[in-house]
Formats: structure tokens, sequence, C-alpha cells
């Protein structure tokens, strides 16, 4: 996962951010400067490789002893033009010095986008005073958040919401995308089709049967018919949810979108499907139009394009 | 859902009643250097063999010679280990410069100053044991030694959170708090985050001065026998 500006990763304390951050390193490729405030290089160094990350030997370490102006000053003679500062974790700075922390925090960070680097702020989200939380979010333009639920952590962000899990290959993003679509939208017959093996049903209860395929190392769940709201809360671990839209039928774009925004409420990456297979000759551009929907959703043709499913998965 | 658990401690039944609610979190107030590190080893191993699991967390001695010292006792943990029940989180091992990484049954944590890892390793023993029972036993040995790295607040705030995580996860256990070695406020302080306390002075005398449930006997003797702790 990319960084594109800099960021402040609030986590509940029983979520595991420090990969996040070791994957944003990892997907940097600039100069790194790490602040550690809890640990020491070498302990930090050992669990990063039991999460599957090596540290780039170029990566530099800044120790903080208490002293908040001797860090600050430290950060500044070092961090240069494109360089990514990291600070995990930013807790420990506030129990030590107060309030008064934040506005030193918000200052750095002001400074670093003015020099044109990067930072991320690592937060754990104890107890604190109110002013500790409204005072961090009143300071950092981007917040993103992990929590943590039955052992899967949940990354958030701009609304959207990201499941991933922690392993000793690295973090590793949830596998599964839900796939739903007004009723004779073309779901199953998708879902058989990108299927490596045989696609399997399970007669979920009277009323819901769902479909599972997979595909490389994605997996596709999908209901038939227009029941879709149960998916979204049994699959809530999934990462993206992919509504299917026939655009011949005028009632198959009303109903999606109810879908789209019901997803998208849950807080899910969605993705649409332009699923023309009666040759409307209707473009995914066209049917932006029509469900009149943002451009940071991902509108694609199924139907007509090659390799769609790779453009797909790697959205 | 879990209720209670059956301490099988000798002469602890009257104390603690038959069935001891879980969700709950006892402070163990002893003076240093005094074996509490065995009643919790112990209090677990009274667990395990009734199937219910068990995670110590330990910032003064390594797992290995805590398991050691169980050994010598007569409690084996190994086969506990194997079948997931029992766990570790060493936050005593990197920190004093050993040269250990983590296994399936031990989680180690860098040092006290880590609380999140702290955290995160609760909750990752926690999922786990959420798969095997309904409730499961804890023993927390030291809140001092957080305290001799940390300032009173933050352990405060870690409290808060790792208590009602322990609470809606039925976990239930002790934390260690050594006597005479903070002041008064911060006593105080601890004891009212959790659900009750337990004071034990040089002699093992052990007093209740609060429990969640009724207790026919507030006071006793500990004496540490060969099989372990009995309280008369």
């Amino acid at each position: 996962m990319e960084l594109k500006e800099s960021l402040l990763l609030w986590s509940s304390p029983f979520a595991e951010s420090e990969a996040f951050m070791l994957d944003m390193i990892k997907s940097s490729g600039s100069k790194t400067f790490i602040c550690l405030t809890d640990k020491d290089s070498k302990t930090f160094l050992a669990e990063s490789e039991i999460k599957g990350y090596k540290i780039n030997r170029a990566t530099k370490f800044l120790n903080y002893d208490g002293d908040l102006k001797k860090l600050f000053s430290k950060i500044k003679k070092s961090v240069a033009k494109g360089s990514l500062l990291c600070v995990d974790n930013i807790s420990r700075i506030i129990d030590d010095h107060g309030i008064s922390a934040i506005s030193g925090l918000k200052n750095l960070n002001d400074e670093l986008t003015v020099i044109g680097a990067k930072a991320l702020f690592l937060f754990t989200e104890w107890p604190y005073e109110d002013d500790v939380f409204s005072g961090l979010r009143s300071s950092f333009k981007e917040v993103a958040t992990i929590n943590e639920f039955n052992g899967i952590n949940y990354f958030s962000l701009d609304g959207t919401t990201t499941p991933y899990s922690v392993t000793s290959g690295g973090l590793k993003v949830s596998n599964k995308i839900i796939v739903i679509g007004p009723e004779k939208s073309g779901k199953t017959s998708f879902i058989k089709s990108v299927s490596n093996n045989k696609s399997v049903f399970d007669n979920f209860s009277n009323d819901l049967t769902i479909d599972y395929a997979d595909c490389d190392e994605f997996q596709f769940i999908g209901a038939s018919g227009s029941n879709y709201s149960p998916l979204l809360s049994l699959f809530s671990d999934a990462s993206s949810v992919l509504i299917m839209v026939d655009p011949s039928k005028h009632e198959s774009i009303m109903d999606a979108k109810s879908m789209i925004s019901s997803s998208v409420s849950n807080g899910f990456r969605v993705i649409i499907g332009n699923n023309d297979f009666r040759g409307t000759g209707l473009k995914a551009s066209d049917l932006r139009q029509l469900l009149g929907v943002s451009d940071d959703i991902k509108v694609i043709d199924l139907f007509s394009e090659p390799g769609v499913l790779k453009r797909l998965l790697n959205y | 859902m879990a209720e209670g658990i059956r301490i099988g401690l000798k002469g602890f039944e009257s104390m603690f009643t038959k069935s001891f609610p879980v969700g709950n979190s006892l402070l163990l107030l002893s003076p240093p250097l005094s074996e509490v590190s065995i009643l919790g080893l112990e209090f677990l191993y009274d667990g395990l063999k009734r199937g219910e699991p068990g995670v110590y967390v330990t910032l003064d001695d390594s797992p290995e010679s805590l398991k050691l010292k169980a050994l010598k006792f007569g409690w084996p943990l190994s086969n506990a280990e194997n079948m997931g029940l029992m766990r570790w989180i060493d936050v005593y091992s990197i920190h004093a410069n050993k040269d250990v990484k983590s296994t399936e049954s031990i989680i180690r944590v860098g040092g006290p100053l880590a609380l999140t890892d702290i955290s995160i390793a609760l909750s990752q023993v926690q999922a786990g044991f959420h798969r095997l029972s309904g409730s499961y036993r804890f023993f927390f040995d030291s809140l001092s030694t957080l305290l001799l790295y940390n300032n009173p607040n933050t352990i405060y705030r870690f409290l808060q959170v790792i208590t009602s995580k322990l609470k809606m996860s039925n976990g239930v256990g002790f934390f260690t708090l050594g006597k005479g070695m903070h002041d008064e406020k911060v006593n105080m302080t601890i004891r009212h985050l959790m659900d009750g306390a337990i004071t034990l002075n040089d002699n093992l005398e052990l007093s209740v001065l609060s429990l969640p449930v009724v207790s026919e006997t507030r006071f006793g003797k500990l004496t540490l026998t060969r099989q372990g702790f009995v309280l008369q």
C-alpha cells in the first residue's frame, strides 16, 4: 500500500498497525527514517522479519529518549525532500508531554510537507482525554483508522474499509470479493466463468443461496437473485463488492443504485461491472453516467474487454 | 456462555466460592520477591487440568524458567502448550537481552514500554482461546515492572482497555502489584480499575480487600508445599 501524503494512522490498542507501516515503507522506495518510541531498533528489526518485512539497510533510526525538542531537531536535520518519516508511536510522546506534544507534531508535519517529505504517524487510541483526540483530528489532514475484530484488522480511509491480516509473509488484504447485482444481471454466470475450479454453492437458508468460486488467490462470493443484504453482513471481511449491472434493463439500473449506496455505507470498496451480455453496445463510461457515480468508484466492462478480471483484481 | 470457573487450589474454595464468575480481574498485592509466580502457575495449571486455556504475561522472568519452576511442583505445561491451551506473553526476555524468538506458544514483546504490542499479543491469544473454550484464565506478573518504566497515567489507560477486553472475552485472573513499591494513590487507582483485590504479607498471610462475590473466609495463611500452595 502506497502512502500518497502524510498520514496519521489511528489504531485501536488491539489492531496491528506496525505491519501497515512496514508495508508502506516497502512500497515507498524512499529514504526512510524511523523514530521508535517504545522499543529499540534491534527488537523492531526482529519483529519486522517475523511479519515478513526486511528493512532496507539505508533506513535510519532516530532515537527518542523523552526529549521532544531534541527529537524534532534530529528529524529536521536528517529528513530531506522525498524521504519518508515514520513515528512509531506518537502515543508515547503524548504520554510524556501531554496535549502540548500535538501542536509540536503538527508543526513538524507542516515543515515536512514544505520540504517535500512524507510522514506516517502511528497513534494508539488509549482512553485519553477528549481534547487529545480532537487535537489530533484537527491537526492532521489525512487520518486513517485501524480497528480489530475477531482477529481481522480493518483499515479505513476516506470512507472505504479494507480488511487485512498479518501473516509471516507480510500484510495480506482480504481475498474475498462479494458479487451482487439485480436479478438476471449475470452474477452466477460470471462466478462460474472466472472460477479456476468447479464453483460450489451453499443453500444458506430457504431464501439465500451463496455461490463460491476461487480465481487465483481470490475468492468470489455471490448470492442468487437480488437478496444481497445478508452477504454484506456475513462477509464483512471482504475487500470489495462487485456490483453486476445489465445495462439493457432500466429497473436494473435503479436497483444497482441502491446496492451501490448500501455497499458504500457499509464501508466496502465498490466496483461496478458493466455486464453487457445482451450486446446493447453501452460502455462502462455510459453506465457511469446512467448510475451517476463518482470517479472514485471503478466501472469496468466485464463482457467485452480482454483481461478485465486482471484489471478488476488489481484495482 | 461460561458463567464461572472452579478454583481447585487447596483451601481456596471458601474464599472464592465454588464457582468464581468469569470476566473478573483481581489485584494481588504482595511483597516483592514473594513466590507469587508459583501461585500464578498453580492457578493456570488448575485450569489446564479442566481444559480451560490460560495465559501467563510475564515481565519479571522468562517463560522457560517459569516452566521449569512449574515442573518442580509436578505441573507439566508442554502438553497444554501443544494443544494451544497454554500461552505466554514474554515481556521479559528481549528486554533482558536474551537472544530469543517467538514460538507457537510464546509471544515475545520488546519490553515494558511496548504497551501496544502487549495488548495486541493479548488480543491474539484471546482470539485463539475463543476457538477452544468459553472462558480462560490469565496471570499478569507484574504491574510494578510496567510502572517502573511508564508513568502511572499511561498504565491506568492501559489497564482500562485491557481489563475491559478481559471482561468481554470471559477472562478471569490476577494482576500482581508489589506491596510497598508504589505510593498509595497509585495502589488505590489500580484497585479502582480492578474487580477485586487480595493482599499478601511477608508471612504469606492472605486477606481479601474486596471480591466480586461473597466469600465465607476473608483471611488465611498460605503454606507452600511440594504440591503447591495450601490456604489454611
